[in-house]
C-alpha cells in the first residue's frame, strides 16, 4: 500500500511539473479551452437543446400522420428580432394550448361555442384516442361554431400555416366542416378551407391535415397585427351526432432557435440542436480512432522494434505499402462495398492512421534496445514482457501523448469530407453531413443572407475543434519532445 | 552500389507495390461481404439484355475458379479495361478523359503549391520569431484545419456569386459547345479561366503543410556547423537561407511530393465536386451517388497507380540530387 501511494504522489508530482510548463505555453492553453468548450457542450447537449437532432417534431398525438415540423424551412436565427428591423419578423404562433382535449376545464377555457338546432357539450371523454373532445348533437339541420381567440402580433404575414383536426361523425353524408380565420372585430373571414368530403375510418374518426404555404393565401389570411378568430364550422343536414378532437392551429414564423432551421424539405432540424449533437459525433470520431490506431501504431511499432527480422520487415513494409493507397478513394470504396455506420468508419480511419506513428515508435525502440539500461535489465534475467512494458514503454510513451492529440485533427476532417461526399451513417446528423445538405439543396443561388447560418456554423465548428487539437499537439510537442526541447 | 541498379531496385519495388495494390482492389471488389460484383450484376439485370449480361459475366469471369478469377481481373486493371459503368458505358473511355482533366488541375495546384509553400516557408525561418512569422504559421494551421470542401464553397461564393470574377463551374465556358475555339491562346485562356477557382482551393488547402514542412526543415538545419561557417564568412542572411541551408533542406520536401499527391488526390476528388469540375472527382461523386462500382474501383486503382508513380519518380528524384545516397 504504502508503495502504490509513494508512486501516486510521485506521479501527481511529475504532473504538476507538466502542467507548469504547459501553462507557459499560449497556444496549448487556447486549444485546451476550447476542447473542454466542446467537451462541456457534447456531454450537456440534452439540456442544452430539448429538440431532438435527426428529425424534430412537435409533441403529441397528431392521428392524422407523422407530427407536425417544429418550424418553417430556412426560418433566420430568432435573435434577428432584437435587430434593428427585426421587430417586424413573425415568430411561430402556436395558439392552442393543449390541442388534446384532455379535460373539461381545458377544453372550456380554450373554446368558445355556438349553434343552431344543436346541443354543444364538451365530453371528458369519448375523444379520439379517450381523452376530452367536443361533442355536437344535431336535432335536426342546422349548424354549429367553435372558436378560439388569439392574437397575431406581427405585421408581416407568416411562411406557413397548419391545422390539424380529428372528425367523427355518426351520419356521414350529411355532415360538412369549415375551417376559417377571421378578424376578430369585423368578424370578416381572411381564410377557409372546406373539408371535401369525410371519409370515415373503420373506427368512426378520421383526421386531417391542411396545409398552407402560399404567400398570397397567407398575405390574404394575416393581413396585419391584430386579434384573430380560428373557427371551425359544422353543419349538418339532418340528425347527427358530431365529435371534434386534436384541433390544432400552427402559425409557423420566419424565426426560430439560436440559429435557424435548414433548409430540409419536409422536417426542418433546429441548426443549433443539429450543432451541439454533431460535437458528439466529431469528437467520438476523432478520439476514438485516434486512439485506436495510436496504439495499433504503439503495439505493431515495439513489436518491428524489438523482436526485428522477418517479423519487422513485414510489418514496415505493410506500413509502406497503407502509406502509399490515397487515403480518401480508398475509405470511398470501402464504405461503399462495406456500409456507412459511424463505427465503421472509425474502424476505417484507425485502420489507416497507424503507419507513421509505427514507424517513429519502431526506430525510437531501436535505439533504446541498444542502451546500456536495457542490456542491464537483461542480465538481472528481466523478462521480454517486463523490458517492454517497464523500460521500453514508458520512455515511448511521451510521443503517445503528442500522436494522439495531432491525429485527431485529420480524423475529423476526413469524417466531415466524407459525410460531405453523401457516404455518411444514416441515422445521425455530422457536421460534415450538414453541409453536404446544404450543398444539395441548391439554395445557394439566394442571397447569403437567406441561408448563412446554416453553413458557416458547422464550418467553424469542424475548423476550431481541429484547430484545438493542432495546438494541443504542438505545445505536447515542445513540451514532450526531447529533441525539440534542445533546440528551441 | 551503381545508380542503375539503384533504379532497378526502384522498379523492383515498384512492381511489388503495384501487385498489391491490384490485390487489395480485387480483394474489395470480389470478396468483401456483400460481394460488390454480384450486387453490381444484380442491379444490371432487367436493365439490360441477357447477351449483355453475360459478357458482363464473362469479364469478371464469374464462371471460373477464383485464382483465375484473380489473374482475369488485374489481366483487366493492367491493360486499362474497366468494364463498363451502369449508367454511362465503357468506364475506360470515361476513365481517360477525365484522368486528364484532373492531372491538369492538380499539376498545375502542385506546382503553384510547392513554388508558393517554399518560398513562403523560407520566408517564415528568416523571419522567425517575428510578425510575419506567426502569421504565416498561424495561417498554415488554420488552412490545415479547414475542411476543403466549406474552404471551397467561401471561395465560389466569393469569387463567383458575389464578385462574378471567375465563373462558378464547368471547365470550359459555355459558348465552346459546338463552336470550338481555333486559336490556342484563346483555348489556354478560356481553360485557366476556368480553372482558377478549383486551383486557388486546392493550393490554399495544400500550401500550409508545405510552409510548415519547409520551416522546419531550414530550422533544423540552420544551428549546423556549416551555417556558422558560411555567416562567419560575411554571406548574407538571405544567401545563408537560400543557398545554403534550403538546399540541404530540400531532401525532405522531395520525398513529401509524393506523398503529398496522395494527399491531394483526395483534395481534387472534393474541390472537382464543387465547382462541377468533370474530372476524375466529380466522376467519384456521381459513382458514389448511384454506387457504381465499376468506376469506384477505376477511381481507386488510378489514383493509387498515381501515388505510385510519383513514388517512384520522387525516388530517383533523390538518388540523383542527393550526392550522399548510397544507392539502397
Amino acid at each position: 500500500m504504502a508503495l502504490r501511494k509513494e508512486r501516486l504522489k510521485f506521479t501527481l508530482k511529475r504532473f504538476r511539473g507538466f502542467w507548469n510548463e504547459y501553462k507557459r505555453s499560449k497556444r496549448g492553453i487556447l486549444g485546451l479551452i476550447i476542447l473542454i468548450f466542446y467537451v462541456i457542450i457534447a456531454l450537456s447537449a440534452p439540456l442544452l437543446t430539448p429538440l431532438e437532432p435527426y428529425a424534430p417534431k412537435l409533441k403529441g398525438y397528431y392521428p392524422a400522420g407523422t407530427n407536425p415540423q417544429i418550424a418553417a424551412r430556412l426560418a433566420k436565427p430568432i435573435w434577428y428580432k432584437y435587430l434593428p428591423g427585426g421587430r417586424n419578423l413573425p415568430e411561430n404562433v402556436f395558439p392552442i394550448k393543449n390541442h388534446e382535449m384532455p379535460n373539461v376545464t381545458m377544453i372550456e377555457e380554450e373554446w368558445n361555442w355556438t349553434g343552431s338546432n344543436c346541443n354543444i357539450v364538451a365530453s371528458p371523454n369519448k375523444g379520439d384516442r379517450h381523452d376530452g373532445c367536443i361533442e355536437i348533437n344535431f336535432t335536426s339541420s342546422g349548424s354549429a361554431k367553435i372558436w378560439h381567440q388569439f392574437s397575431y402580433p406581427y405585421p408581416k404575414r407568416p411562411q406557413k400555416l397548419l391545422v390539424h383536426i380529428s372528425i367523427f361523425t355518426s351520419n356521414k353524408s350529411i355532415t360538412s366542416v369549415e375551417i376559417s380565420l377571421a378578424n376578430s372585430t369585423s368578424k370578416e373571414k381572411t381564410y377557409t378551407h372546406i373539408i371535401p368530403s369525410i371519409t370515415l375510418a373503420d373506427y368512426n374518426w378520421t383526421a386531417k391535415y391542411v396545409s398552407e404555404d402560399s404567400p398570397r393565401t397567407l398575405n390574404n389570411a394575416f393581413p396585419g397585427k391584430g386579434d384573430y378568430l380560428f373557427q371551425i364550422t359544422v353543419t349538418s343536414k339532418g340528425k347527427a351526432t358530431v365529435r371534434l378532437d386534436n384541433i390544432d392551429l400552427l402559425i409557423y414564423g420566419e424565426i426560430f432557435g439560436l440559429l435557424g432551421t435548414d433548409g430540409n424539405q419536409g422536417r426542418p432540424r433546429d441548426i443549433f440542436t443539429t450543432l451541439i449533437y454533431g460535437t458528439r459525433i466529431s469528437l467520438i470520431v476523432g478520439l476514438l480512432s485516434a486512439t485506436i490506431s495510436t496504439f495499433l501504431g504503439l503495439f505493431l511499432g515495439l513489436v518491428a522494434g524489438y523482436i526485428g527480422g522477418v517479423v519487422d520487415e513485414l510489418i514496415m513494409r505493410f506500413a509502406d505499402f497503407l502509406l502509399v493507397l490515397p487515403t480518401l478513394p480508398l475509405l470511398i470504396v470501402l464504405i461503399v462495398t462495406t456500409s456507412a455506420s459511424i463505427w465503421n468508419l472509425i474502424i476505417l480511419l484507425s485502420f489507416m492512421g497507424w503507419m507513421s506513428f509505427a514507424r517513429q515508435v519502431r526506430s525510437m525502440v531501436l535505439s533504446l534496445r541498444e542502451r546500456s539500461f536495457i542490456e542491464a535489465a537483461k542480465a538481472v534475467g528481466a523478462s521480454t514482457s517486463h523490458i517492454i512494458f517497464r523500460h521500453i514503454v514508458p520512455n515511448v510513451f511521451a510521443l503517445v501523448y503528442i500522436t494522439l492529440a495531432t491525429s485527431v485533427p485529420g480524423a475529423i476532417i476526413t469524417e466531415a469530407s466524407i459525410s460531405w461526399l453523401g457516404l455518411f451513417d444514416p441515422t445521425i446528423v455530422s457536421w460534415g453531413r450538414m453541409l453536404y445538405e446544404f450543398t444539395n439543396s441548391g439554395v445557394i443561388i439566394k442571397p447569403i443572407t437567406e441561408y448563412w447560418f446554416w453553413v458557416i456554423p458547422p464550418g467553424i465548428a469542424i475548423m476550431t475543434l481541429a484547430m484545438a487539437f493542432i495546438l494541443i499537439g504542438y505545445a505536447l510537442d515542445e513540451i514532450l519532445n526531447p529533441r525539440l526541447r534542445q533546440r528551441y | 552500389m551503381g545508380l542503375r541498379k539503384y533504379i532497378a531496385q526502384r522498379i523492383i519495388y515498384m512492381i511489388i507495390l503495384l501487385w498489391l495494390a491490384l490485390t487489395v482492389n480485387f480483394i474489395i471488389f470480389n470478396l468483401m461481404p456483400g460481394d460488390p460484383v454480384l450486387q453490381y450484376i444484380g442491379k444490371l439485370a432487367g436493365r439490360i439484355d441477357e447477351a449483355r449480361l453475360q459478357e458482363i459475366r464473362a469479364h469478371y469471369g464469374l464462371d471460373k475458379p477464383l485464382h483465375e478469377r484473380y489473374l482475369l481481373y488485374i489481366q483487366h486493371l493492367l491493360t486499362w479495361n474497366f468494364g463498363r459503368s451502369y449508367y454511362s458505358g465503357s468506364v475506360s473511355k470515361i476513365m481517360t478523359e477525365r484522368l486528364t482533366r484532373t492531372l491538369e488541375l492538380m499539376g498545375l495546384s502542385t506546382v503553384i503549391t510547392i513554388i508558393l509553400g517554399i518560398l513562403l516557408g523560407v520566408v517564415a525561418a528568416y523571419k522567425r520569431g517575428k510578425a510575419t512569422d506567426t502569421v504565416l504559421v498561424v495561417g498554415s494551421l488554420i488552412t490545415y484545419s479547414v475542411p476543403i470542401f466549406w474552404l471551397g464553397w467561401l471561395i465560389k461564393y466569393f469569387f463567383a456569386y458575389t464578385l462574378h470574377w471567375f465563373p462558378a463551374g464547368h471547365i470550359y465556358p459555355d459558348s465552346w459547345v459546338g463552336n470550338w475555339p481555333k486559336d490556342i491562346f484563346t483555348y489556354i485562356a478560356g481553360r485557366l479561366y476556368h480553372l482558377a477557382l478549383p486551383t486557388l482551393t486546392l493550393v490554399l488547402f495544400s500550401v500550409g503543410g508545405w510552409i510548415l514542412l519547409t520551416r522546419a526543415c531550414i530550422l533544423e538545419n540552420i544551428t549546423e556547423d556549416y551555417v556558422i561557417t558560411a555567416r562567419a564568412k560575411g554571406a548574407k542572411e538571405r544567401t545563408v537561407l537560400l543557398k545554403h541551408v534550403l538546399k540541404n533542406a530540400s531532401l525532405p520536401i522531395i520525398t513529401s511530393v509524393a506523398l503529398s499527391f496522395a494527399f491531394m488526390i483526395g483534395g481534387a476528388i472534393i474541390t472537382e465536386t464543387l465547382f462541377s469540375y468533370e474530372g476524375m472527382g466529380l466522376l467519384t461523386w456521381n459513382a458514389i451517388q448511384q454506387r457504381d462500382i465499376p468506376v469506384l474501383s477505376a477511381v481507386f486503382y488510378v489514383s493509387t497507380l498515381a501515388v505510385i508513380i510519383a513514388n517512384f519518380v520522387a525516388d530517383l528524384l533523390y538518388g540523383v540530387i542527393d550526392p550522399r545516397i548510397k544507392y539502397g
